[in-house]
């Protein structure tokens, strides 16, 4: 039976580092230990200015054909995930097929999808594949979320960071799903606890937007930049995140002991601890690795499985379960098949 | 689980004399606390009664008693 798996996967990080050093000379009240603590995070990376999530994305895809896992000519279909796009129109999924010469009968759009973009962007890739749509399709997660936070906006400096994956999502023949099932929530109601609410159609950047303004904690920021109620977020992920894992293991009739290994998307260590303690996951099974990437978005779940693999802690045949949540409020989890063999981090 | 040691994670969590929560009128104020702070409570309620307080009502709590009440609505809830 035909049927889509992961085949390989090549992340790629900006150019500019950001350690928890750096973050505490800059902010006085805080040490690097104290930020270490309570993220899991030792460095960040950010953006130059002229570096956009396109350029992020053609590089991880550069270094996937480098590999030797397809080249440019074998895609058959593009979903590029982002939320800081080149432009608000064309589609940069267009503009990537130019850029990494791919064909001109390859179909390609982007997802707007921030941390459950891996998950969804298996599933569409999965969908593509097993209706026979696409042979090979190439799944790249690309965010420069840093272009969005203000300089003195501590909470979100510390967590965030810029970087992009591709994935090779490939047609093979199989008795059983290698990726999948999957399960998807929404709840727009938490749309305004991380969002930049300017720049789009709805409200215009203007001087009055540009306005500056400090919050209860210290951190400043404008209309401009991106917010995030980082508690209101946590309690969402406590709600809505055991019980889509409940509901992808009465999907896939399996136990939680049946699970190799779960990914979970790599927002914070306190927040991955939590609800890893929550939903009882033992800590040996449990991937931990935004430690040298910070939270890079839709990224984090594939730089998270390349780590993981290069580490040892995966192998070929292992059931993993894949979960990613955060901006939407949007989650999504779902199955995959640990089968590829060329990964590579950096 | 009881109160005192509800208590007594509370204040290694906010890295604060547990003598300071040992009174129900004890002053908080979860406004000046920052959003890792917050997260911190919200998880340790939840460690501890297994319910999720919304981060907005906590904000509300400025006492040891308030935070208390608020957790027993909930758990009745």
């Amino acid at each position: 039976m035909r049927k889509a798996i992961i085949h390989s996967i090549k992340s790629h990080l900006a150019d500019a580092q950001l350690t928890n050093e750096q973050l505490a000379q800059e902010f006085s009240d805080w040490d690097a230990k104290k930020i270490w603590d309570k993220t899991g995070i030792a460095t960040r990376f950010v953006a130059t200015p002229d570096q956009c999530a396109s350029d992020l994305g053609m590089i991880a895809a550069q270094k996937l054909f480098l590999s030797g896992a397809c080249s440019a000519t074998d895609i058959d279909f593009l979903i590029f995930c982002t939320q800081s796009p080149d432009y608000f129109l064309p589609t940069t999924a267009c503009i990537m097929q130019e850029r990494l010469g791919l064909s001109v009968n390859c179909g390609s759009f982007d997802i707007n999808q921030g941390c459950s973009g891996y998950v969804y962007g298996l599933s569409l890739a999965k969908g593509l594949i097993e209706t026979g749509s696409a042979e090979n399709v190439l799944l790249i997660t690309a965010e420069t979320y840093t272009k969005f936070i203000h300089p003195m906006d501590r909470s979100a400096r510390t967590l965030f960071s810029d970087g992009a994956t591709a994935t090779l999502v490939k047609a093979t023949d199989a008795e059983q799903d290698l990726i999948g099932p999957f399960v998807f929530g929404t709840d727009g109601r938490g749309a305004k606890n991380l969002i930049v609410p300017t720049g789009g159609a709805r409200k215009r950047r203007d001087s009055m937007t540009a306005i500056e303004y400090s919050d209860q904690s210290g951190n400043v920021r404008s209309e401009d930049n991106l917010y995030m109620n980082g508690a209101e977020i946590f309690n969402f992920c406590l709600q809505s995140v055991p019980e889509a894992v409940n509901r992808l293991l009465v999907k896939s009739a399996l136990s939680m002991d049946a699970v190799d290994f779960f990914v979970f998307h790599q927002a914070n260590k306190f927040m991955l601890e939590t609800l890893r303690r929550k939903i009882k996951i033992p800590a040996e099974k449990f991937c931990l690795k935004m430690e040298n990437f910070g939270n890079t978005v839709s990224s984090t779940i594939p730089m998270a499985l390349e780590i993981a693999h290069a580490d040892g802690q995966v192998k070929p045949g292992d059931r993993m379960m894949l979960v990613g949540f955060g901006v939407g409020y949007s989650w999504a989890a779902g199955m995959a098949q640990f089968v590829f063999s060329e990964v590579s981090h950096g | 689980m009881d109160e005192s040691a509800f208590l007594d994670k509370l204040a290694t969590a906010l890295e604060i004399d547990r003598s300071a929560l040992g009174q129900p009128e004890s002053l908080f104020n979860p406004g000046s606390w920052d959003s890792l702070a917050i997260m911190e409570v919200i998880a340790i309620i939840d460690d501890c009664y297994g319910i999720t307080v919304p981060a907005v009502e906590l904000a509300k709590c400025n006492t040891v008693e308030s935070l208390l009440s608020l957790v027993r609505r909930h758990k009745l809830s």
